[in-house]
């Protein structure tokens, strides 16, 4: 079993978690960017139903 | 012990079909409703030899309605005339021209093709494309329960097809429209299908554009009235021994320890029974007639958070002529953008919209018999906020509905307003009075994505044991078809979990 310096693990998740940092950032700024693209008409859309998603759990148990 | 096994709260399509199963089960069942008629929006009155619609004015998608008089060992045809109806509608422009469309595919086609001619060809791939969609979905969607993921995924695994239409949640009807039809005269000709679900076209949902669709299954109109419908129900259900007081409002319904146990009407009687079944609204029924006070808080966030659905004004119209129409439905609506910013501008402020945006039921056209020899009725759906700003319904009906009349008269049914004999009015406060159905609300709740199957209030109930819903804010929602399938869920759960 090959020996595991100490801290390299720690320095390991640092990267990892800074990864998922950049990605879960990229994949907003291109949410952002897309949805700036679409219409009003669209936008006005997505708008009325993001406006009720935080109900969406109370209303599952309704 | 109980007064009865099952006591429904109005006879509505929901209540009234869901009574006639119960009372098949072989169960005592006892149906109150607050008016003396039973069908609520679904419902025919006569006034001075005419017969008038209250609101439905025809059926489609007639497959849960098929199933629920089968379940009852008998056919809905053998119980209701229906009256095909074709064309399925005219659409009326403002120099008096019209579009008709017939209810073959291809005379449909035809109609497009001439208003431009790609169109026409993209009217065969929206047929085939819904066709599917309806094929997958109307028995494992429509007459399934869905009260919780298990139900969903039970409905998915029983048919995979469905998924392939669930991009349609993620678009507006009116994208889809705007799929398929290039065209603006022809998607002015489609703009009015969404309002079915209470929403504008950019609002609705996508899977609404199943309708301009649907309607080509087949129309119907019931020879007598829409209230045939729900009379078949009652007539079946009394021969089962089931009871039907009219006049007889709930105000309260009866819980202990979480457990519904019966009514009080409003007269203060006291009615028990083992089960309770609700027609009513369903955010009326939990914060007003159960109470907050025995809902958990999860409940009381979720009842809040639903918007009752869109309210309408209509004109139940007598008239001695022959109004120079051409199909039983006739629509005055605009272009599809005019359609959005009438929602915007005039709707959620309180306005009477200044133009004539409606539809127009003809039925004598399908039944004579429906009003005096010569004479002819005419239900006239036009759009209607429920609050007013700074004006009020009751002084105004009249003055909006003469208006509406002349403006119709001008392009759409010439010399009406010379032929009227009778004329009626009902707000969308007089429907509130009339059906209790809070801000006058066709379709019970708002019948949005986030509104829909699990995340509507369930048929049956996850707070109050012994209580089932029924009716338009109930899965699967509004409509005839839809509201005599939530009758026919909830009788089916109760088969299921009350031995
Ligand atoms: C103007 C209009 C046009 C429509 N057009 C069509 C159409 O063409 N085709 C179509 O398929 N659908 C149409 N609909 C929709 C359809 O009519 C309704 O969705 C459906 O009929 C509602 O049925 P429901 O079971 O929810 O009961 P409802 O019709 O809402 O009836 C509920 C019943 O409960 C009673 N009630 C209420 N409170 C109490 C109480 N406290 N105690 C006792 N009784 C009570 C009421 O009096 C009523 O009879 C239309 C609706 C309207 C209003």
């Amino acid at each position: 079993m090959a020996a595991v310096k100490k801290g390299e693990g720690k320095g390991k998740g640092r990267i990892g978690s800074k990864l998922k940092m950049v990605v879960l950032l990229a994949l907003m700024a291109a949410i952002a960017a897309r949805y700036a693209t679409l219409d009003a008409s669209k936008k006005r859309f997505i708008k009325h139903i993001l406006k009720q998603v935080p109900y969406m759990p109370a209303r599952y148990f309704a | 012990m109980a007064d009865y096994d099952v006591i429904v709260i109005g006879a509505g399509n929901g209540g009234i079909s869901c009574a006639a199963l119960l009372a098949k089960q072989g169960r005592k069942v006892l149906v109150l409703e607050q008016s003396d008629r039973v069908g609520g929006c679904c419902s025919t009155f006569v006034k001075d030899g005419y017969h008038f619609d209250v609101g439905a004015s025809i059926v489609e998608v007639i497959y849960p309605i098929e199933l629920a008089f089968k379940m009852l060992g008998t056919e809905f045809q053998k119980e209701v005339e229906l009256i095909p109806c074709d064309p399925i509608y005219s659409y009326i422009f403002r120099d008096g021209s019209r579009v008709n469309y017939p209810l073959s595919l291809e005379g449909t086609a035809e109609v497009i093709g001439k208003l431009n001619e790609a169109d026409g060809k993209q009217w065969y791939k929206l047929a085939d494309y819904f066709a599917e969609m309806m094929k997958q979905t109307i028995e494992a969607f429509f007459t399934s329960p869905a009260n919780n993921m298990v139900d969903m995924l039970k409905m998915v695994a029983k048919n995979p097809g469905i998924l392939k239409f669930l991009p349609l949640f993620a678009t507006s009807y009116q994208d889809v429209i705007k799929k398929y039809f290039k065209d603006e005269v022809v998607q002015q000709t489609m703009s009015f299908q969404s309002f079915y679900c209470g929403l504008p076209p950019e609002l609705a949902p996508g899977f609404i554009a199943l309708i301009p669709y649907s309607e080509h299954e087949g129309i119907y109109y019931p020879r007598g009235g829409m209230i045939q419908i729900p009379e078949a129900f009652r007539r079946i259900g009394e021969s089962l021994g089931m009871e039907l007081r009219f006049n007889a409002k709930v105000d309260k319904v009866l819980v202990r320890n979480r457990r519904a146990e019966g009514v009080r009407l409003a007269d203060g009687t006291e009615i028990t029974s083992k089960l309770v079944v609700s027609n009513v609204n369903a955010k009326k029924l939990y914060l007003e007639y159960i109470g907050e006070e025995h809902l958990p808080w999860i409940n009381r966030v979720g009842m809040k958070s639903y918007e009752v659905s869109m309210s309408c004004m209509m004109m139940y119209v007598g008239c001695d002529y022959r109004p120079p129409l051409e199909a039983h439905h006739s629509l005055t609506i605009g272009p599809l953008q005019m359609m959005n910013d009438f929602w915007y501008n005039e709707y959620k402020n309180g306005q009477i919209p200044e133009d004539v945006y409606g539809l127009i039921c003809w039925p004598t056209e399908s039944d004579p018999a429906l009003a005096p020899e010569g004479h002819h009725v005419l239900n006239i759906m036009g759009m209607g906020p429920y609050r007013l700003q700074g004006q009020s319904w009751d002084e105004e009906k009249m003055r909006v509905a003469e208006k509406f009349i002349n403006e119709l008269s001008k392009f759409a049914i010439p010399d009406l307003k010379d032929h009227v004999t009778v004329l009626e009015v009902s707000t969308p406060v007089d429907f509130e009075r009339r059906l209790l159905s809070p801000g006058g609300a066709i379709y019970g709740l708002q019948m949005d994505i986030p509104a829909q199957a699990v995340f509507r209030p369930a048929s049956r109930s996850k707070c109050i044991k012994g209580l089932y819903l029924t009716g338009a804010s109930t899965h699967p929602g509004g409509g005839v078809p839809s509201t005599i399938a939530s009758g026919l869920i909830a009788s089916t759960l109760i088969e299921k979990y009350e031995k």
